[in-house]
């Protein structure tokens, strides 16, 4: 299903608010005398971005933002000044990055307030009427600015407003208790190095397995229950080894969404969830952006061609962890580096191609005795080819096609190999003023050629490992869904999706049924109820994804996911938004190699199945987005997960759970191009297992840590600039504690770290 | 050229290096091949008695000292098929290897212990069920544990008239035999090295050791019913002269079921031509 939404349009005019300052910047250093009407320009939109549709709403609204647009035609400050929430500080967090010619008087470029209208619109419910005209002839206000202050007054209104029409694309269905974090919403945060994969570990519901590296659990389903998708191709990994970052150019990513649970029908075979980044649309203009930092460098540039219908853009990332490596761990060597190319040429006004190709590679090992010990060496490939038409009706059509290559190295040159290829296709459709559907299909299927070691060189049990999990076979999983969205009400939505999978694998063949339900129910003004129920299977998988790696024949069948949730939304004075969402998952058949530490078998050459299971918790998270020069995020999960909770077997609580994950972040604009943001992690510890007879129940000790973010920008040109950002997660330098040895005279913990990444960057945008 | 050497470095930096070699290893052991009796055919023993063997099965294995993993569980052979049988992962060069018998992990012990034996899933489940319980002729321990049989045997005997049957799992007293079941091999990168073996089941009858004879076990029949159990295999004296010069365990086997274990081990397996 589809659910395109064609929104943000700016009107823009003097009358509304335009305001000039005189003597405004120091290119008018002397006080002017007043200009006349016809000395003044006003601001011209040069790049109006794409204002993002919040995606925890619907229908129309419109918002009037004031801005202060400087001589430079940055834009120095923007605020929503009517308008409710959510759309007041979408609003106002798309035009702070406006880029405008600069208002001229007399020719010379001066500091001037305007006032915009955003109005967002989905097509999807109605076509909007019009934006509320401009009062032209208004005179302009005088900006609130020192140097507005001294302006003599306030020039006379210039002429006509001009609009200025944005286009954005909305192609999917979202579901209520996702969690949708845009790259300009977590640049600043800190500890994520501007990287939205990076930054998902601050939503409630994930629970962190080791601070700072990217594997976690997701309402207590394990690493290998999450799935990763770019674009809707399902990718390995997101992140590099370890604590590398995302392997998609931050400047390439619009938002990154976790779906814990009810996925949006296009995304199916994960029982723990899904974590899908969306690129951005191809920018009108020329646009760049490169980041040299210690230890990699980065960059990204994207270039309009034929006159805007065609766009091509090139970024990757290079690792050169070596120089800082080896003052710090000689022994160590990690190398990552990614690349992303995307080219996209409109064919008519409805219609568009794109190529898509991207991948990654990462390299640790460490040395021991002058011989060098693999760690980890994989990489992964992927060319997307895709078509999009928006047909009439509010229609709109995608079908693609995904060529991939995933390898691991297994030992010496030897590779498991896992050619990917695959097809997808949906068509949303209207139905109706307040119902929506959308069919869809897809079929992967996984060419495995792993390189098998010779039988008489490697014992038998070593053997049958790696014939397990990297013979060459032929696996497929095919999926059809029927998903409808009903609109029944303003705000309120229900999303009703019957999906189901199929798996095959050398000769077995399973079905996964996967219905899901969700609706967003509008209480009372600004309180929203949210529901989410869904069924998820998922074929075995390896306990840590890694590329080309995974359990030939099913073994032990389909582990199922039996997702339930509700809460409330509830919009807060100040921008603020909260939501409270309660869950319940139960498990069954689920793989979780770390289901108990004592007894975890890694390489063994079947998956083993574990006893039903259940997470249950309360998740909290309160988020004000850039508003006022100042953001936050706050998110409190309370849970529990359990294992073998059934009659034959007592339930243990999972040996990763973590009853309390509290995270807080906040950034402020200090103006003057300085920008300051903190974060703070506290969860409580694992569950003493050790030794129950030496150890006192409970759990290990809390872990706490702070990152810091401190960035200075100077703006250059129209739309450039060039920050220096220093950056640090956990700087308190904590430790983790991850086990207790035990003996008659006490207990003595076990730490890990502390695990420091230091940071110093040089960021530079076009 | 600068293209295509721009364009081959980044393929190439794309690529997992792959500039390890593993320690070379290859794999040594026997070549067992099954004689007529134990295929099948018929064969008469000096006492008149035409002997057919109608089911063998055998868990071998081969051992070494130079191996470096330990996870060589053995194979199950059939008589009708027979098979190699090897260590692996041996360094490269002349290696010393040994064939022996071996049954299953059983009871406590044996969680998985089937899965680690090699063409376990040839068998049938009737087999299979018998070579994961305790042998017949062992006593069972209180815990039900230890080692299970090593050899199934199903063999009809006629002589005139008079027919009898005698089936029985046996396990090994030890994993190797007394006499030559050592072979010397060179080992060769991912190649293996195989010595020819033979699996005769004539030896459960003497052949071995001098004068094949089924008498032995037909005097054990004392209730006449024309088959051999285990219980009478148990309770059955032998003459001393019986099992030759074979020991089990130091001793000269005593009784009809000791003969069969001290010819299982000394005669059913043996390497060379």
């Amino acid at each position: 299903m589809r659910a395109r939404a064609t929104f943000a349009r700016v009107l823009f005019g003097a009358a509304l608010g335009l305001a000039v300052a005189n003597r405004a910047s120091a290119d008018e250093p002397a006080p002017a005398p007043p200009p006349a009407a016809t000395e003044l320009t006003p601001p011209k939109l040069l790049f109006g971005g794409e204002p993002v549709y919040p995606a925890s709403d619907s229908g129309n609204a419109n918002v009037v933002v004031e801005a202060v647009v400087a001589a430079d035609g940055s834009v120095e400050s923007a605020r929503a000044v009517e308008g409710a929430p959510p759309f007041d500080v979408a609003a106002a967090e798309a035009v702070r990055g406006y880029r405008f010619e600069p208002a001229r008087r007399q020719g010379k470029p001066v500091r001037a307030r305007v006032r915009l209208i955003v109005a967002f619109t989905e097509k999807t419910v109605q076509v909007p009427d019009p934006a509320p005209a401009p009062q032209e002839g208004r005179a302009p206000e005088v900006p609130p600015t020192p140097a507005a202050a001294v302006a003599p007054a306030a020039p006379a209104a210039p002429a006509a407003p001009e609009e200025v029409r944005v286009t954005g694309r909305r192609y999917e269905t979202r579901s209520p208790t996702e969690h949708r974090m845009t790259r300009a919403e977590v640049r600043l945060m800190a500890g994520a190095f501007g990287d939205p994969f990076r930054a998902i570990e601050i939503l409630p519901g994930v629970i962190p397995i080791v601070s700072g590296l990217p594997y976690y659990y997701v309402r207590g389903a394990p690493p290998s229950a999450v799935g990763y998708f770019v674009d809707e191709v399902r990718v390995p990994y997101l992140f590099h080894f370890g604590l590398g970052p995302g392997v998609i150019h931050p400047a390439l990513v619009n938002e990154v969404a976790l779906h814990p649970a009810a996925f949006p029908a296009r995304f199916g075979r994960y029982s723990g969830g899904v974590v899908a980044g969306e690129t951005k649309e191809p920018s009108p203009r020329l646009t760049g952006e490169g980041l040299i930092r210690l230890y990699d460098a980065g960059a990204f540039v994207e270039a309009p061609l034929a006159g805007g219908k065609a766009h091509v853009a090139v970024g990757g990332r290079y690792s050169y962890t070596g120089l800082l490596l080896t003052l710090l761990l000689p022994e160590t060597t990690i190398q990552y580096q990614d690349y992303n190319a995307r080219a996209s040429v409109e064919l008519g006004d409805r219609t568009r191609l794109s190529l898509f190709a991207f991948g990654a590679f990462d390299y640790a090992s460490n040395e021991k005795d002058g011989k060098e010990n693999v760690l980890f060496a994989s990489e992964f490939h992927r060319v997307d080819l895709r078509l999009d038409h928006d047909g009439d009706n509010r229609s709109h059509s995608r079908v693609a096609l995904t060529v991939g290559l995933d390898r691991t190295r297994i030992e010496a040159n030897r590779f498991a190999r896992d050619w990917v290829v695959g097809i997808r296709g949906r068509h949303r459709m209207a139905l109706g003023k307040t119902m929506e559907a959308e069919v869809g299909a897809d079929l992967t299927v996984d060419i495995y050629g792993g390189d098998l070691p010779s039988i008489y060189a490697v014992g038998r049990d070593e053997y049958e490992q790696v014939a397990n999990l990297y013979s060459p076979r032929t696996e497929t999983a095919s999926g059809a869904w029927l998903t409808a969205l009903f609109k029944p009400l303003p705000g309120m939505e229900v999303t009703a999706t019957a999906r189901a999978d199929v798996f095959t694998s050398m000769g077995e063949v399973a079905v996964g049924p996967s219905p899901r339900l969700s609706a967003r129910v509008p209480l009372r003004e600004k309180v929203t109820a949210l529901f989410a129920l869904g069924i998820a299977p998922q074929p075995p998988a390896f306990a840590i994804p890694l590329p080309a790696v995974g359990y030939g024949g099913l073994p032990g069948g389909l582990s199922y996911a039996y997702q339930k949730s509700a809460g409330v939304e509830v919009l807060l004075p100040l921008a603020f938004r909260a939501t409270a969402v309660g869950f319940h998952h139960s498990y069954f058949n689920l793989r979780d190699v770390f289901a108990d530490r004592g007894d975890a078998d890694i390489e063994a050459p079947q998956a083993r199945t574990n006893g039903p299971g259940q997470a249950f918790g309360l998740e909290l998270l309160l988020t004000r987005k850039m508003a006022n020069r100042v953001s936050a995020t706050v998110s409190y999960t309370l849970s529990r997960s359990q294992l073998g909770s059934t009659t034959t077997r007592p339930s243990i609580v999972n040996l990763f759970d973590r009853t309390h994950v509290f995270q807080a972040a906040s950034a402020v604009d200090m103006s003057h191009g300085w920008f300051a943001s903190i974060r703070t992690v506290i969860y409580t510890g694992w569950p003493k297992q050790d030794d129950l007879l030496l150890q006192k129940p409970g759990r290990l000790p809390l872990f706490f840590r702070f990152d810091a973010r401190l960035e200075k920008r100077w703006n250059w040109r129209k739309s450039g600039y060039i920050s220096l950002i220093f950056e640090g997660l956990n700087v308190t330098a904590s430790k983790e504690v991850l086990s207790q040895q035990c003996s008659p005279v006490g207990c003595k913990n076990e730490e890990f770290g502390p695990l420091i990444v230091p940071s110093i960057g040089v960021e530079g945008a076009l | 050229m600068r293209l295509r050497r721009a364009l081959a470095c980044a393929v190439l930096c794309a690529c997992v290096p792959s500039t390890e070699e593993a320690t070379p290893r290859g794999a040594a052991g026997f070549d067992i091949i099954p004689s007529s009796a134990s295929r099948g055919e018929p064969f008469i023993t000096e006492d008149g008695y035409t002997i057919t063997v109608e089911r063998l099965v055998v868990i071998a294995l081969v051992s070494s000292n130079d191996a470096t993993v330990y996870d060589t569980y053995g194979r199950v052979l059939r008589g009708t098929k027979g098979g190699a049988v090897f260590q692996r992962a041996l360094p490269l060069g002349e290696t010393q290897v040994r064939l022996g018998l071996q049954g299953l992990y059983i009871g406590a012990y044996g969680q998985n212990a089937a899965r680690q034996v090699e063409d376990w899933d040839q068998l049938t489940p009737a087999e299979q069920a018998r070579l994961s319980q305790t042998a017949d002729s062992s006593v069972p321990s209180g815990s039900g544990g230890g080692l299970g049989p090593a050899a199934l045997l199903h063999v009809r005997a006629t002589r005139g008239t008079t027919t009898f049957v005698m089936r029985v799992s046996l396990a090994a007293t030890s994993l190797f035999s007394d006499r030559s079941s050592n072979a010397t091999l060179r080992v060769e990168r991912d190649a293996v090295a195989l010595s020819p073996a033979q699996l005769r089941a004539e030896a459960f009858f003497g052949a071995s050791t001098g004068a094949k004879r089924f008498a032995t076990f037909a005097d054990a029949d004392v209730d006449g019913d024309g088959v051999v159990s285990r219980d009478e295999l148990l309770q059955a004296p032998i003459a001393p002269t019986d099992g030759g010069d074979l020991t089990l365990q130091g001793t000269r086997p005593r009784i009809a079921m000791e003969l069969l274990l001290a010819r299982l081990q000394n005669g059913v397996l043996v390497v060379g031509q």
